[in-house]
């Protein structure tokens, strides 16, 4: 095969089950989550990239892709169906005298050095389908060329309190990372990995090659290949992200982001750097006679004849007279029926 | 040219039970997009057995409603931020309304934007139409006053 060469290709790890997620992860993947009225977790990352100008991107799945795969699809919606690059869905493969589930985020990429290749990039720019944020990934590959570093990692400051719950860096003043210290009891600083990393491929495909053929190893970014480069001594540098970042793993933290969408809580999905998403068509939704609407979102094709109060309505949700829904999150199509009280759902 | 060859040529009538509307003026463009608002003809023109109706979407978010938001028996399209008061009215996409401002009566195409402390009745905006902070504009749900593109009032 030959095709183009490409600066970057975009590795987007998407096969987690995401466990946490309880009920909203049984039949489809966390990327492929409903999110914010008419999105899916993982626009948010694609339209990152296409906005990025990073146009080929590898969409590594595993669990239930099934809704995921679909919802990809040529890839449209976020103007990645390109002759040249474009989107790609990588689940695991068989191959002579193997065959094997991907059996880590670094063995996942590993399995598809073929794919990456195939660009003859200079760059893999690592990232996971389930964080809602806004980002330039080209100022962090700016920044990692700068740098002359081998890998770059994008950190966001959190508070102290939250800090053993994350990946925790810590870097000199240079920005250059010292230590990898995952869900630290102690913390030394407040830089939590983002789970975004920026790798030279030559650098990146050797370490991926060492790391296979350690037996002990769970073949995990976090856990074996960061620590392996740092102990090795190779350029890593911490760049810092200011801005909103908000890791969806849990349904507290999943309905807090969805609840973050109103006001002026952080996060807003209008502006210049456009989220896309794959949509169907809808009519543009109703309010009844006594509807009353107040700081929410609402998606096409809703009707709303009853009371919201700082909720997210997906499209072609019914909520009835009589009906009062509030701090909640409806997804699509649900009926909500005369009489009925939903509050933090 | 067919009234004249009633009698010469086989000529039927079919009947059509959904929904039809004519529109050939300013007035019959209101009356018949008010009628929308009735959950009854949204049902037979939107959701018809004969399937939806397609336009030319842009991806746009959803519609956001804020503290000051108050809407009543309207459609509303997405892309919208909302604080003021809407009564009886159609929105498109991309409308922008202010706190204290009351639009009633009246058809707001894309990208209208309506500043604070407004007051709107029976008016019909052309897209991107800018109404300043204050202003007051009525026209008569007989004879709804127009606003022309790019108009700033």
């Amino acid at each position: 095969m030959i095709l183009t060469k490409k600066e970057c290709v975009v590795m987007l790890l998407a096969g987690g089950q995401g466990s946490r997620l309880g009920a909203l992860t049984k039949k489809i993947a966390k990327p492929s989550v409903p999110f914010g009225a008419k999105y899916r977790i993982i626009d948010f990352t694609l339209s990152n990239c296409v906005n990025s100008n990073l146009d080929t991107v590898g969409v590594l799945t595993q669990y239930q892709p099934l809704i995921l795969n679909s919802y990809i699809g040529d890839g449209k919606p976020w103007d990645l169906d390109r002759l040249n690059g474009g989107i790609h869905i990588l689940p695991p493969y068989q191959s002579v005298g193997d065959s094997k589930w991907y059996s880590g985020t670094a063995n996942a990429i590993y399995q598809n050095i073929d794919f990456i290749d195939n660009y003859k990039p200079e760059y893999v720019l690592v990232l996971s389908g389930d964080h809602i944020y806004k980002m330039d990934y080209s100022l962090m590959i700016n920044y990692h060329k700068e740098k002359n570093a081998d890998c770059t990692i994008s950190v966001i400051d959190v508070p102290i309190k939250e800090a053993s719950r994350f990946g925790i860096l810590n870097s000199d003043s240079h920005g250059k990372i010292i230590e990898f210290e995952e869900k630290p009891k102690n913390p030394k600083s407040t830089d939590a990995s983002m789970g975004i990393y920026v790798f030279n491929w030559k650098k990146l495909k050797k370490y991926l090659e060492l790391d296979n053929n350690d037996e002990t190893s769970s073949k995990d970014f976090g856990k074996n290949i960061i620590p392996l480069m740092i102990n090795s001594g190779e350029k890593m540098y911490a760049y810092k992200f200011e801005g909103y970042w908000k890791d969806v793993g849990t349904i507290e933290s999943f309905w807090q982001a969805n609840m973050d969408l109103l006001g002026d809580n952080g996060f807003n999905l209008s502006g210049d750097w456009a989220i896309y998403s794959r949509h169907m068509e809808r009519p543009p939704h109703y309010a009844g006679c006594n509807a009353e609407i107040r700081n929410s979102i609402i998606s096409e094709g809703a009707v709303i004849l009853g009371k919201v109060e700082n909720s997210i309505i997906f499209s072609g949700v019914k909520i009835d007279e009589n009906a009062y829904v509030k701090d909640s999150v409806v997804m699509e199509n649900v009926r909500i029926k005369s009489g009925a009280i939903v509050n933090y759902s | 040219m067919l009234a004249a060859r009633v009698n010469s040529l086989k000529i039927y009538t079919y009947e059509y039970n959904g929904y039809f509307a004519h529109i050939d003026s300013l007035i019959s463009y209101y009356k018949n997009s008010m009628e929308l608002l009735n959950l009854e003809n949204q049902k037979n023109l939107f959701y018809a057995k004969t399937g939806p109706i397609y336009t030319k979407t842009k991806d746009s978010p959803p519609t956001k409603y804020g503290m000051n938001a108050q809407v009543k028996h309207s459609i509303i399209a997405s892309g919208c931020n909302i604080d003021g008061n809407i009564e009886n009215s159609i929105i498109f996409r991309g409308v922008k309304i202010g706190k204290n401002s009351v639009v009633k009566n009246s058809i707001l195409m894309p990208h209208t934007e309506i500043g604070e402390n407004t007051q709107l009745d029976s008016i019909i905006t052309d897209t991107y139409t800018f109404v300043k902070n204050g202003r007051t504009l009525l026209g008569y749900t007989n004879c709804p006053f127009f606003l022309k593109k790019y108009s700033i009032v």
